[in-house]
Parts: structure tokens; C-alpha cells; sequence
């Protein structure tokens, strides 16, 4: 089975006079793999976030997602791949506010024929129903509210349960827990690997909590800007020993391998 | 549900601004149709002030000419013709009817003609409308006046008033036979064409009053006695005409009659197709109706780019929309879709809302517009023209949505998955 996720000699620059460049030599993630990138403000996790689900491509090296080449794409065929393979949760959760809860979830599905057909074509409202019940949402009094009446873990529960209908191979969530309080927090992390576990999905979580980290099969870390600087790149889970976080023994397995 | 279903939702969640957007663009389609409806029939009612008539005929003149003095009494004829000329050529094989009609003379600004009972029996306007008398009669005798509905309106004149006219057209007349006091026997009902603004008189009224002037004085006595036994020493003969109106028996005789009367031996006369020459006087006019269908169309260009400013204004506020349907796999022709789709859709909906209101409009302005300015105007489908206009407003709201569908394509593309707010 190829892996994921396969990131090898990277090098972006939002413009080329543009301060901060990331660069990253390699970065792999397999089937089902729950990584944890974490890094300081400034240290490109956006940036590696926007390179996986391919709306920026890099300057130099290569993504290759689910054994296809994103960085070679066109466009079109990235934002097909993006509609078809890639489920995404914000930090907002940008909800659209005029759609209702259930319709927030299906509207990934407007977008994509596979993911409309993996959710049950017609019947994709029960998915979506099956999603957010199992993500603690199940009161039928929520499902036809509109979404601005939930409370933040709510819209946060939504969100997941959007990014999550019709199987994406891969879950890209960025800093999805930062407006949650602990106690949900970890309880949020563990329905979305319980979904993604049913889903064979590979999750990309991103996020400046490292007590998250241990949660997590890997973690990888992005170097400061200040870091970069000075010569040091960030591989795939051999951080610089200075900025490196604790990484679960799980994790070291991994990493060792 | 489809990106269009997304569309309405979306529509529907800004409702007041978008319902502002679509009451601009309706308001000027509105004023676009309706300019548009009034020209049409502002023509039609100018090209059919008369109808019916054949032929005009008069001393001899441009059409145009003939066609202001006798049919829209706007300006003076030049020469009177014989009334020796009128006989003969009414006398013609193929003449069904004539009008004789007789100008010169004015009433508080209204011009007075001097006619027989075959005006009200023959003269037809609109889609051959014949004259109707509102209230009272046709005069009987040479001292009764019939008055058009806008005089009788404007003047504030029943039937039994007594009326003093004076020769000559102006608004104020030095010379008026205050000798002469006609009494209003009957009003024609309105028809949105120069008879309302008319004075009728008899005929032989108005050579009454003419022998006297053109001898200088007045010499013929008022003996109510001779009057009453009508030894009045007017007479047919020898008496002067403007121009009549002739109806033919058919209507293949009209260029065989008018070759006779622009031929005919007693006095140089001219004979006019009335349709013939309103077109031709129409085209002169039109300017200004081509000028009002500029305006309009300023107006709806004012509308789309109303339509322009909110739709723009309402991106800022749609950004992050935008940038969330993307993430969730929109591509950038469903954002330019959606964006332009929503220009179609207001556009469409001004341009039927305007229609509707229009009609309205014209459901309770239309019998105002009828009695105060003659303007039949009539609710009804739209025309082939009409549709055309609405299909160019369409086009150019899309085309107008282009804009801003262009620059959230751009911005979906900048964002990215990255908005923060």
C-alpha cells in the first residue's frame, strides 16, 4: 500500500520576496496514520497544511497524495482531488451560517461524486445523521437548527462531521480543538480517531498544543523561522533535539524505523 | 441539492440587501417598459388622431401642413378654400361622406371650428372610434357649440353656458363678437386627440359672425325677429372653407379621387391620405421619443450598476463564504457560478418584478393618464420588443455579474483554506 502522504524535498515561498520559506526534505505518512505537526507560530504549518491539500504547489521537490503527484497537477485536477480525497476542519469552523446543521455536513458532497456515492448518494442525510450522532450531536431538536444557535463545541462537532462524510482518505485539521476547553478537547480527539480508525483515514492534525502530541501515532515538528535560519530543516519526526517536543514511544517506533 | 439550490439558501439568508438590489433593477425596468409602452402609444395615438377619413382636402399646401391646421389645428391655414370647390369635388362618384370644417377663430386659447353634424356622424380616431357626446346634443342651430371633453374640463363649461369667441387664434384677441354669444349645447367624451381641445361651432355660426367682420362693420341687424325666422343673410354659396374631410365608398378610389382633387380646374387644392401623412409628420417628431428611450435606458444602466455596488459590497461579507465552499471542494467555476447565478437570478427577478409593477402602474394610473393626458395606455403581455429589451437586461446583469464573479474567483483562489476570520 503506498503511503498517504509523501513529501520529498519541499521548498515553498509564498512570493519570492517573502521572508519565511519552508522547506521540508521529506515528510511520509501511511494509510491510516494519525500525525501530529506541531511547531511556532510563523514555522509554516499553514504552509504545509495549504501544500497537502493542494492549493499552493511547491517551488521545488514533490506531494504525492494516495500515490498521485498533487504538485504536478493542474489546478482543476488538485481541486478535483482536494473535492474527492481531502476532508478539511478549520479553526474557525467556518460553517456556512444559512445552511442548517445536516446541510453543513452534506455540502461537501454537492462537490464531489465520490464522496456523494461513498456517503449514500440519496440517502447521504442518514450519513450524515449516522456522523453526528456518533460525534455526540444526535439530538434530532440540533440537527435543523441553524448552525449559528450552537455553542462552539457544537459547531466544532459539525464541522468534523463535514469533513469527515464520504471517506476522505485523508482529514486535514487545523487547530481544530484551540477554541475547546480540555476535557472536550481530548474528548473531540478520540471521536475523530474512533471515525477516522472506521475509516481507514489519515489524519494531519495541527495544532501549538503539544500535550496533544502524545495522543497521536507521530509527531512531527516544523522549526522556527529563527531555526530555518540558521540551517536547520525539519525532517520527518528528527527535529533539531533543542525543539523537539516529547514523542510518545508509540511514536518513536515510528520514527526509528 | 445542487451549487443552485446553495445559491437560493445563500439569497435568502442576505434577503433585505438582495431585495433592495432586485427593487432597484424592477424599478428601472419598470421605468424602462413603461417609457417604452408610452412611446407606442404616444405613436399610435398620434398616427391615430384620425382614422376612417380617405382623404383631406384643402387649399393647396404641404401635407404636413394640411395635416397641422385641419387635423391637429395647430397651425393656420394658409388659404381657405371655395366652398363652390367643396361641393363639386363631394359631389364626386365614390365620395361616401365629407366633413367641411371652417378654422380661424379662437375661445380662450381653444381653437374653434366651425363643422356640420358629420363630424360626430363621420370623424373617427383610435381603431376607428366614433365621437360620443358625454352630455347634452349636437347644435341644431347656428348659435350652439359642442365643446371637446378638454376645454369643457379646463374651462370649467356645462351645457347651457354661453361661450364669446374671438377671431383669430391667440390666447387673447382684441377683436371679440361680443355680438355673437354661443350657448354650449353638448361635451364630447374624451379621446386623446385635438377634438378635446376643440370648439365646435356650426358652420354657418362662424360665417355669421364673418359677414359682418369682413364688411367691416357690423352692419347686419340684430333683430331678434329676422334671426328667429332665420333671415339671416348668410348663405351657402360664396362662403369659405378651410379643408374637409372626405370618406370614401371604397377605399381602392382614394389615389383616383386625390389625382381629381389635385387636378381640379376652379382653384389650385391639395388632397392628403391622413395615414400617409401622419407618418410622415411622426418621423419629425420622433426625436423625442427616441430621446425617451435614451433616458430609459440611462435609467437601467443606473439599475445594473446598483445592482453592480451591492453585488460587490455583499463579496466582502460572502469572502469567507466563498473561501469555505472551496475548502469543502468548490472549485472556482462554482464560486464564479454561484456569484454569477446570483446576478442572473436578482436580474431575472427585477426584470419580472418591474413588469408586474408596471402593469399595476398602469391598472391604477392608466384611467388618469386617459383622462388627463389622453394616453390610452392598456396592461397586457408583453411585446416581442419589450422581451427583447428584458432579454438585453438580462444579458447585461450577467455580463455586470462577470465583475464581481471574476474577483471572487480570485479571492477563493488567494484565500485558499486559509480564512481566519
Amino acid at each position: 500500500m503506498p503511503n498517504a502522504i509523501t513529501i520529498k524535498n519541499v521548498e515553498f515561498r509564498w512570493s519570492a520576496k517573502h521572508p519565511n520559506a519552508v522547506a521540508i526534505e521529506q515528510l511520509n505518512a501511511e494509510a491510516g496514520e494519525r500525525l501530529f505537526v506541531a511547531g511556532p507560530s510563523g514555522s509554516g504549518k499553514s504552509t504545509l497544511l495549504s501544500l497537502l491539500a493542494g492549493v499552493v504547489t511547491p517551488q521545488q521537490g514533490s506531494v504525492t497524495m494516495l500515490g498521485r503527484p498533487i504538485s504536478q497537477m493542474t489546478p482543476a485536477q488538485r481541486d478535483h482531488f482536494r473535492a474527492d480525497h481531502i476532508g478539511y476542519i478549520f479553526q474557525m469552523f467556518n460553517l456556512v451560517s444559512y445552511l442548517t446543521v445536516v446541510e453543513n455536513v452534506t455540502l461537501p458532497l454537492r462537490f464531489s461524486k465520490k464522496r456523494w456515492k461513498m456517503a449514500g448518494g440519496h440517502s447521504a442525510a442518514s450519513e450524515a445523521i449516522r456522523l453526528l450522532e456518533h460525534l455526540g450531536m444526535g439530538d434530532p431538536e440540533l440537527l435543523h437548527h441553524p448552525v449559528t444557535e450552537l455553542s462552539v463545541g457544537q459547531q466544532q462537532r459539525v464541522a468534523a462531521a463535514r469533513a469527515l462524510i464520504g471517506q476522505p482518505e485523508i482529514l486535514i485539521a487545523d487547530e481544530p480543538t484551540s477554541s475547546l476547553d480540555a476535557d472536550n478537547r481530548e474528548s473531540f480527539i478520540n471521536l475523530l480517531f474512533q471515525e477516522c480508525a472506521g475509516q481507514k483515514t489519515t489524519l494531519v492534525f495541527v495544532s501549538h498544543d503539544v500535550a496533544l502530541a502524545e495522543m497521536f501515532d507521530r509527531t512531527v515538528e516544523l522549526p522556527s523561522a529563527a531555526m530555518r535560519d540558521v540551517g536547520c530543516e525539519m525532517r520527518d519526526g528528527l527535529g533539531h533535539p533543542e525543539t523537539r517536543i516529547p514523542i510518545p514511544v508509540s511514536a518513536q517506533k515510528e520514527v526509528t524505523k | 441539492m445542487t451549487p443552485f439550490a446553495l445559491s437560493l439558501k445563500s439569497l435568502r439568508n442576505r434577503r433585505f440587501t438582495v431585495g433592495l438590489t432586485v427593487a432597484s433593477i424592477a424599478l428601472s425596468i419598470a421605468l424602462l417598459l413603461g417609457v417604452e409602452r408610452i412611446r407606442r402609444e404616444a405613436q399610435t395615438s398620434f398616427t391615430s388622431t384620425i382614422s376612417g377619413t380617405d382623404l383631406i382636402v384643402g387649399a393647396r399646401t404641404s401635407p404636413v401642413q394640411l395635416l397641422l391646421s385641419s387635423v391637429f389645428r395647430l397651425s393656420d391655414a394658409s388659404n381657405n378654400m371655395d366652398w363652390n370647390s367643396y361641393e363639386a369635388i363631394a359631389s364626386y362618384p365614390g365620395v361616401s361622406w365629407t366633413i367641411p370644417i371652417s378654422l380661424g377663430d379662437s375661445y380662450r386659447g381653444f381653437r374653434v371650428l366651425g363643422t356640420t353634424s358629420a363630424y360626430l356622424d363621420h370623424l373617427q380616431y383610435g381603431k376607428k372610434q366614433s365621437l360620443r357626446l358625454e352630455t347634452g346634443e349636437w347644435f341644431s342651430e347656428e348659435h350652439g357649440v359642442v365643446l371637446g371633453a378638454e376645454v369643457a374640463n379646463r374651462l370649467g363649461h356645462r351645457v347651457g353656458d354661453e361661450v364669446v369667441v374671438a377671431h383669430g387664434a391667440g390666447e387673447v384677441s382684441f377683436i371679440e363678437h361680443d355680438e355673437h354669444p354661443f350657448t354650449v349645447t353638448g361635451v364630447l367624451a374624451p379621446t386623446g386627440t385635438s377634438v378635446d381641445r376643440t370648439v365646435h361651432v356650426a358652420l354657418k355660426g362662424i360665417d355669421a359672425i364673418h359677414e359682418g367682420m369682413e364688411a367691416g362693420q357690423h352692419e347686419h341687424s340684430h333683430d331678434p325677429l329676422a334671426m328667429a325666422h332665420g333671415e339671416h343673410p348668410v348663405t351657402d354659396k360664396g362662403a369659405s372653407i378651410t379643408a374637409f374631410f372626405i370618406g370614401l365608398k371604397s377605399r381602392t378610389a382614394a389615389l383616383g379621387v386625390q389625382r381629381m382633387v389635385n387636378e381640379y380646374r376652379g382653384e389650385p387644392l391639395s388632397a392628403v391620405m391622413p395615414a400617409a401623412a401622419l407618418q410622415q409628420l411622426w418621423e419629425i417628431v420622433g426625436v423625442v421619443e427616441r430621446l425617451l428611450l435614451a433616458v430609459s435606458g440611462f435609467v437601467v444602466l443606473v439599475g445594473l450598476a446598483g445592482m453592480l455596488v451591492a453585488l460587490m459590497t455583499s463579496l466582502n461579507e460572502r469572502r469567507r463564504e466563498m473561501a469555505v465552499l472551496r475548502s469543502v471542494g468548490a472549485r472556482p467555476g462554482h464560486v464564479l457560478g454561484l456569484v454569477v447565478g446570483e446576478a442572473a437570478l436578482v436580474t431575472l427577478l427585477g426584470v419580472v418584478l418591474g413588469f408586474l409593477f408596471l402593469q399595476l402602474l398602469i391598472v391604477i394610473g392608466g384611467p388618469t393618464a386617459a383622462v388627463r393626458f389622453g394616453l390610452f395606455i392598456s396592461t397586457g403581455l408583453p411585446t416581442a420588443w419589450d422581451l427583447v429589451l428584458c432579454g438585453i437586461v438580462c444579458i447585461a446583469g450577467i455580463l455586470v455579474g462577470l465583475v464581481p464573479a471574476y474577483r471572487s474567483y480570485r479571492y477563493a483562489l488567494a484565500d485558499g483554506l486559509m480564512v481566519r476570520v
